[in-house]
């Protein structure tokens, strides 16, 4: 939509006062709306690329560009990290009270932003919840509290790191299926880093395998199969082998014997 | 007070479920009648062993000298009472001024921690001297010994409470661009609270001790005062009346920081 990318990463290199290069030649560009995956097996330096979006970490080497110096970013992580003295709805509250961009507002705007609190809270099921608090939840609904906190403040950029790690696989297939239709409602740029090829292949229109030592990105693979996108989806045999195709990438000759059984490969 | 029984029965009662109910509204009361036996039996065998009153006296003979110094414990206790929560809020000031000065700077802390350690392990009754050579006799040494012996568990548990904070949420906080300071009183010091109430239960009966040391052994006022007075003359009622009044000061102060913490810090006793 945007001509201007909102985030753009140029042969970066990335080394750790350490001396540890984590990743390095990186060349990624994000737009406004984009939804990517970042895949790669662990330590291969896929936080550390969400560190430098959010600009915790500068580049050693290369050029990182960003639309405006201060983007916004939501983040969630595996760990859902509510605020256990707060309900749920003060801590989806929590960065409208410390971000530049709308703590001078809360005061007179309170009823509009609480207004956004709720939308959110009802879109991903939380309705009847606000006033509950965290340790009262299921670990699904709080990491669904948690990506309200992300989103609040309608951030410019939404990163999730692995959000969805630590749940059951039922719980992480309702919670695909609510973050797709978050991201249809708001359209918010998302950058979803993952262990998981299946959700990240259900989830992204973009995904960047991540590999090697130091990390760079050695494959990318666009998807592009219509949203609101369903798990039957996730049962198709194509599905199954741009699932098969990016583990290739990722572990190479591990599953090639099996190949012709799961059928043709989408090129 | 309901406080204290609330974790075990809640435990016992998930061990067993839904049997005994018709007996549980007991669970309550079952400390109350704990002490009633104790005191029977005191009572019982003081008097058939016939123990003589000044060696240990029945809890009727010390019932009694609590109804007949009753206005006399009344004006010594409250004032112990008031040495100790004076001696007591100087430690919490001081506790958390010294808690925020330690952790301001690695230099600070490297200084200054070893050296409180070491202090913490000097009897702080043995100090009670020295203050009644500086201060004279009175309430001075009082509040000085129980502020002495009850900041150092502030300080010490202040500083567990402040280190933890996940790293993943200083990333969203600082992604956020939130300021030090909004860290600081929105996650940091919330997250310290568990650790500060516990620390001040502790303090207090600590301040408590410190304070009626201090009337035993350099004082013309307080329960401490009275009792060592009294042992003098031999009244032995008296004394156990004193220790009584302590006991009983002991636990109420004990209890109001625990409603406190009730209040406040609820959430970190989830179940």
């Amino acid at each position: 939509m945007n001509p201007t990318p909102l985030v753009t990463l140029e042969d970066v290199r990335l080394t750790y006062p350490s001396g540890q290069t984590a990743l390095e030649n990186l060349t990624l560009t994000l737009h406004q709306g984009d939804f990517i995956a970042v895949v790669g097996a662990s330590g291969s330096g896929k936080s550390t690329l969400l560190r430098l979006i959010t600009q915790l970490l500068k580049p050693s080497s290369g050029r990182a560009t960003f639309a405006h110096d201060a983007l916004t970013v939501g983040m969630a992580f595996q760990n859902p990290t509510l605020l256990p003295w707060r309900t749920v709805l003060e801590n989806v509250m929590l960065p409208l009270e410390v971000s530049p961009e709308h703590k001078f507002k809360l005061r007179s705007e309170r009823a509009k932003y609480l207004e956004i609190a709720h939308d959110l809270l009802r879109s991903v099921g939380l309705e009847g919840v606000e006033r509950r608090f965290p340790w009262e939840l299921s670990g699904g609904m709080q990491q669904r509290a948690s990506l309200c906190r992300a989103l609040v403040h309608s951030p410019e950029v939404l990163l999730l790191d692995e959000p969805f790690g630590a749940l059951d696989t039922f719980t992480r297939e309702e919670m695909w299926m609510a973050l797709d239709r978050l991201y249809l409602e708001r359209k918010p740029t998302v950058v979803l880093v993952t262990h998981d090829l299946r959700e990240a292949v259900l989830l992204a229109d973009t995904v960047y395998v991540v590999g090697g030592k130091p990390g760079r990105i050695a494959y990318r693979q666009p998807i592009d199969y219509p949203r609101p996108r369903s798990l039957e989806l996730s049962f198709l045999p194509e599905f199954s082998a741009t699932v098969l195709e990016l583990r290739e990438k990722i572990r190479p000759g591990e599953v090639t014997g099996k190949r012709e059984v799961i059928g043709e490969v989408k090129a | 007070m309901s406080l204290d029984t609330q974790t075990p029965s809640a435990l016992l009662s998930s061990a067993s479920p839904g049997k005994k109910r018709s007996s549980r509204w007991i669970l309550p009361f079952l400390p109350w009648l704990t002490l009633a036996a104790l005191l029977l039996i005191w009572q019982v065998s003081v008097r058939v062993l016939e123990v003589p009153v000044f060696i240990l006296p029945a809890p009727s003979d010390i019932g009694a000298s609590l109804v007949k110094w009753w206005s006399v414990l009344m004006d010594h206790g409250l004032y112990t009472l008031v040495n100790t929560l004076a001696g007591f809020g100087l430690a919490v000031a001081f506790g958390i001024f010294l808690r925020v000065l330690i952790g301001s700077s690695e230099w600070v802390y490297r200084a200054l921690y070893p050296l409180l350690i070491g202090f913490n392990s000097i009897p702080k009754a043995a100090l009670v001297p020295i203050l009644v050579i500086w201060f004279g006799i009175g309430t001075v040494p009082a509040i000085l010994s129980a502020f002495l012996i009850s900041f150092f568990p502030i300080v010490v548990n202040m500083s567990t409470g402040l280190a933890s904070v996940e790293p993943e949420l200083m990333d969203v906080l600082r992604a956020l661009r939130a300021r030090p300071l909004e860290i600081l009183t929105k996650v940091r010091l919330p997250r310290a609270m568990p650790y500060f109430f516990a620390s001040l239960k502790v303090a207090i009966t600590l301040a408590f001790v410190g304070a009626v040391v201090s009337e035993l052994a350099a004082s013309n006022k307080g329960v401490g005062y009275l009792m060592s007075s009294a042992s003098s003359n031999l009244d032995v009622p008296l004394v156990f009346a004193g220790l009584t009044v302590l006991a009983v000061m002991g636990v109420l102060l004990y209890a109001a920081l625990a409603l406190l913490e009730w209040r406040f810090v609820r959430w970190a006793y989830r179940s």
